[in-house]
């Protein structure tokens, strides 16, 4: 037989991590198992670069494989969030699919997947405010709030609702929240557990759909998937897009199932965003859309059509389990 | 060429003052704007980041114009002063040669950042120029390499 | 594997040949890279590393610790420090090299680099010592030894570099650190003790003090615990992160320096370019450590060292064990900070699987740092000497630091016995 082709795959979080040894590891196994060997993809042991580098490293070829998150690359792929809007969904995997269909058939034209090839999204449940001491209950309870965020939509998000925002790196929220330097965090269920949040924030409150949500892309290098024969380009593709989402958003949202417990073993008062709280965020952020239908238009996209379809298919995934 | 060369180091002293100045003034200024005030900085990592490259690549110039890069000199070097001073030429024209190498890769992600138009995530200040300043510096720094061979050399034939 | 060893040994014979050590690890990784993946892949990864390390927000923390001593060295606190140690201290035997142990480790607990103490140190103490008959070996020894006591007790630079790589807080790493710090200081006065025991005429002791003139010298170093207190006051109380905790400690050394009238214009400039110069030696060096750690990273090298592990059943202590032997054979020859970022990030990973605490790790890491720091051909603090003071032989320095390495040794087999004493206070700090 020929010697398989190795692929170099680069994760930027540790391999224990859910995303990884859930999701990316059993479906490398996947498509080496479908190409009956003649594809075999090799995981490094340690990240090849730092999370931003990620892209770069994929298109200029210097591993195969990569996933990027979309929120570090600033005016690269502004039609991407249309999937992290405020109210994005109720689980990882009712966003990752129906953000899948979108850009399938709606976005792949604007084109900002340029120099690589992309195979498949997928995203995380809905994100929200957890904090230490301070609760946030109303509307103004954000005001001046001393929150850790990171970039992309959690930006937007601290600017609409007049926070006072710490950017820092993801990993640095321990040390922030543990020394009272922030009141709270930003993030989805699963990141409060595996940035090991859970025995110091106190409350969480939550939103029907999410305050906000991050989407990933896992990216390949071309010349590395031009080299593969036809047959297995075939069946990695039959492997990507929504099998990808699928697979991506049932790890991280079961990682979400499995913290969201933990967070109540910690007996961390978890409140439900009232109707006022809800409706005064979407008043604020109201303008989000607004900007990201503008963006569309000048990409050439019809935007109401895509962002209409993928609330139909959220509507779908969600009623249908 | 004399006061051209000065007036460039001075220059670049400026420069490295400035900006590790800027670096500690910053963090300050964040901090007791988070307390006295109830408002961060905006974009003081970002902010910081890019006074970081100022004073990496400036350091970077100017330790090689120290001799400061560490340097392991305690095995003696085979053939006496002979073999002293081929394997002086060799290391300065090999540092010179990485430097020279680090300054074009860096030149290339320069020219990525601008083609996709990469800039920082709160301010959304350009990262390009940043990235470019990082290639300028690596390529005066060889030049800086390849002027301390030139001055030890011509130091040698002086001393002959 | 053999890729990597490969690599090692042309990576040390570049060193060897005096090529900046920066740069022959640099070389090295793209020409590596270069083979095991191609050429564009090298030329991309060797770009993105360098642009890489210079947007780190996190490493911040290098510039303004290093700025922060370079203030308090302007603003002469060593001298103060010393004579207050020397209250307490000088009257005994060996008095002189005892009250050098405990300033240093009073110097380090304002300063984050081993490199920066030994060389204010020396300025102060090694005169006074030579002037009472102390031996060439003892005194230098006290300093190069002392010196290292730097990086062990918070702030300390290689803590914080260890911390990213690991991705552990750096709070917490800085917690670990005080109780093995006061134990190195004890084990340093023992060496102390043990040399005047051997060699009673190699430290004669100094004149008494009385308690009011002690007194009068302990109110003296209020400056250095005021910033301590600022620094890791800040951190644990929750007013700034650790990261900004280095900017904060670098505007407190300059008002200090201000206050105390140690400061003009000239001098300020020049504690900006010199801690900007270090930064930039420093970074060249994490330049070369990340280019080789990617070309040792596609090699095999990481995922044997696991698989052995696991095929021979080893006991996980003697791989730490192992891991502390490897480090103090490089760090024979290799600069301490080259060592950490070139080893840090293919034992950790190991090391967590075994189900080691990495903050426990850290500590391991720091203290066998600590020993390269003095033992030959490459102890950077002997080197510093050397240069501070050249009429002392390098032969006699190193013979001075001998119960010094003897004392670390111990230390480390106690830190090894009993992680509490690391983790400690970790568990309530941080
Ligand atoms: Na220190
Ligand atoms: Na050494």
């Amino acid at each position: 037989a020929d010697k398989p082709v190795e692929l170099t795959f680069s994760a930027w979080i540790p391999h224990t991590h859910i995303l990884v040894s859930n999701f990316m590891m059993p479906w490398a196994k996947e498509v080496e198992k479908a190409t009956e060997g003649r594809v075999k993809i090799n995981f490094l042991t340690k990240p090849v670069t730092n999370p931003v580098g990620h892209l770069d490293a994929v298109r200029n070829g210097v591993v195969d494989l990569a996933f990027i998150s979309y929120s570090y690359y600033p005016g690269r792929f502004d039609l991407m969030k249309f999937a992290v809007l405020p109210f994005s969904g109720n689980t990882a995997e009712s966003t990752s699919v129906a953000a899948w269909r979108t850009y399938d058939k709606y976005l792949q034209g604007a084109n900002e997947h340029r120099g690589i090839k992309l195979l498949g999204i997928y995203g995380h449940g809905p994100g929200g405010v957890y904090t230490t001491e301070k609760e946030v209950k109303t509307i103004e309870d954000f005001d001046g709030l001393k929150l850790r965020i990171g970039g992309g939509i959690q930006a937007d998000l601290a600017k609409a609702l007049n926070v006072n925002a710490v950017v820092k790196p993801a990993p640095e929220s321990y040390e922030l929240l543990s020394t009272g330097v922030v009141d709270g965090v930003l993030f989805p269920p699963e990141s409060i557990a595996s940035f090991r949040l859970d025995t110091v924030v106190k409350h969480a409150t939550v939103f029907p759909g999410g305050l906000y949500a991050d989407v990933h892309g896992i990216i390949m290098n071309q010349g590395a998937f031009d080299r593969l024969s036809e047959g297995d380009r075939k069946i990695l593709l039959s492997l990507s897009g929504e099998h990808i989402a699928r697979m991506g958003g049932k790890a991280w949202g079961d990682a979400d199932v499995a913290a969201m417990k933990t967070l109540k073993e910690h007996s961390v008062a978890i409140h439900q965003a009232s109707p006022e709280l809800i409706a005064a965020v979407k008043e604020r952020t109201a303008q989000f859309e607004q900007a990201w239908l503008e963006a569309a238009k000048a990409k050439g996209i019809d935007g109401p059509a895509a962002l209409a379809d993928f609330r139909a298919n959220l509507k779908e995934l969600e009623s249908g389990s | 060429m004399k006061p051209i060369f000065s007036l460039l180091i001075a220059g670049l002293r400026r420069l490295t003052e400035l900006c590790m100045a800027a670096l500690a003034l910053l963090t300050l200024a964040d901090v007791l704007g988070r307390y006295v005030f109830n408002v961060s900085v905006m974009g003081s990592v970002e902010l910081t980041e890019i006074l970081m490259v100022g004073v990496i690549f400036c350091g970077i110039v100017l330790a090689t114009m120290k001799r400061e890069h560490v340097v392991v000199d305690l095995l003696p070097l085979p053939f006496g002063e002979m073999g002293a001073r081929v394997a002086n030429t060799a290391t300065h024209l090999l540092a010179a040669g990485i430097s020279a190498l680090l300054a074009v890769v860096s030149w290339s992600q320069a020219e990525s950042a601008l083609e996709y138009g990469d800039q920082t995530t709160m301010l959304g200040l350009p990262l390009a120029p940043v990235v470019y300043f990082m290639s300028i510096m690596l390529f005066i720094n060889t030049a800086v390499q390849l002027g301390l061979l030139y001055k030890d050399l011509h130091r040698e034939t002086a001393h002959d | 594997m053999t890729e990597a060893l490969i690599g090692f040994a042309a990576m040390l014979a570049l060193i060897f040949l005096r090529v900046p050590v920066a740069f022959s690890m640099a070389l090295v990784g793209f020409v590596g890279v270069g083979i095991m993946r191609n050429w564009p892949s090298a030329y991309a990864m060797t770009g993105a590393v360098v642009r890489e390390s210079g947007f780190q927000y996190l490493l911040s923390v290098l510039p303004l610790f290093i700025l922060m001593g370079n203030f308090i060295t302007r603003a002469r606190l060593s001298k103060e420090l010393y004579t207050a140690a020397y209250a307490f201290l000088g009257h005994r035997k060996g008095g002189l090299a005892m009250s050098t142990v405990v300033a240093c480790g009073g110097f380090g607990a304002v300063c984050g680099s081993s490199l920066a103490t030994a060389a204010t140190m020396s300025k102060v103490a090694y005169p006074e010592m030579r002037r009472l008959g102390y031996s060439r070996e003892l005194a230098s020894g006290s300093i190069a030894a002392g010196g290292t006591l730097g990086i062990l007790i918070p702030p300390s630079v290689v803590m914080v570099v260890y911390a990213i790589l690991t991705e552990q807080s750096i709070g917490k790493m800085f917690a670990a650190g005080i109780l093995p710090g006061i134990l190195a200081v004890g084990c340093y006065l023992l060496a102390v003790r043990w040399t005047i025991w051997r060699k009673p005429e190699s430290g004669p002791p100094g004149e008494r003090m009385g308690w009011p003139e002690r007194l009068g010298a302990l109110r003296d170093v209020w400056g250095v615990l005021a910033l301590f207190a600022l620094v890791m006051g800040g951190i644990y109380g929750g007013v700034f992160s650790s990261t900004e905790a280095a900017g904060i400690g670098a505007c407190g050394a300059f008002l200090f320096a201000l206050l105390r009238r140690r400061l003009t214009w000239q001098v300020l400039s020049e504690v900006l370019v010199e801690s900007a110069r270090t930064t930039g030696m420093l970074f060249m060096v994490l330049i070369g450590a990340l280019l080789f750690a990617s070309f040792i990273n596609f090699t095999s090298l990481p995922g044997d060292l696991q698989d052995w592990v696991q095929r021979f059943n080893i006991d996980p202590m003697i791989v730490i064990l192992l891991i502390c032997a490897i480090y103090i054979v490089l760090g024979a020859v290799l600069e301490s900070m080259s060592m950490v970022l070139l080893t840090v990030p293919i034992f950790y990973p190991l090391v967590q699987h075994l189900g080691f605490d990495l903050i426990w790790f850290g500590i391991i890491v720091v203290v066998v740092t600590e020993i390269s720091f003095i033992t030959p051909p490459v102890g950077m603090n002997v080197m510093v000497l050397k240069s501070l003071l050249p009429d002392v032989s390098m032969t006699t320095l190193y013979r001075g630091v001998i119960p010094f390495v003897v004392a670390d040794i111990v230390r480390l087999a106690v830190l090894l016995a009993f992680p509490v004493i690391s983790l400690l206070l970790p568990r309530y700090l941080g």
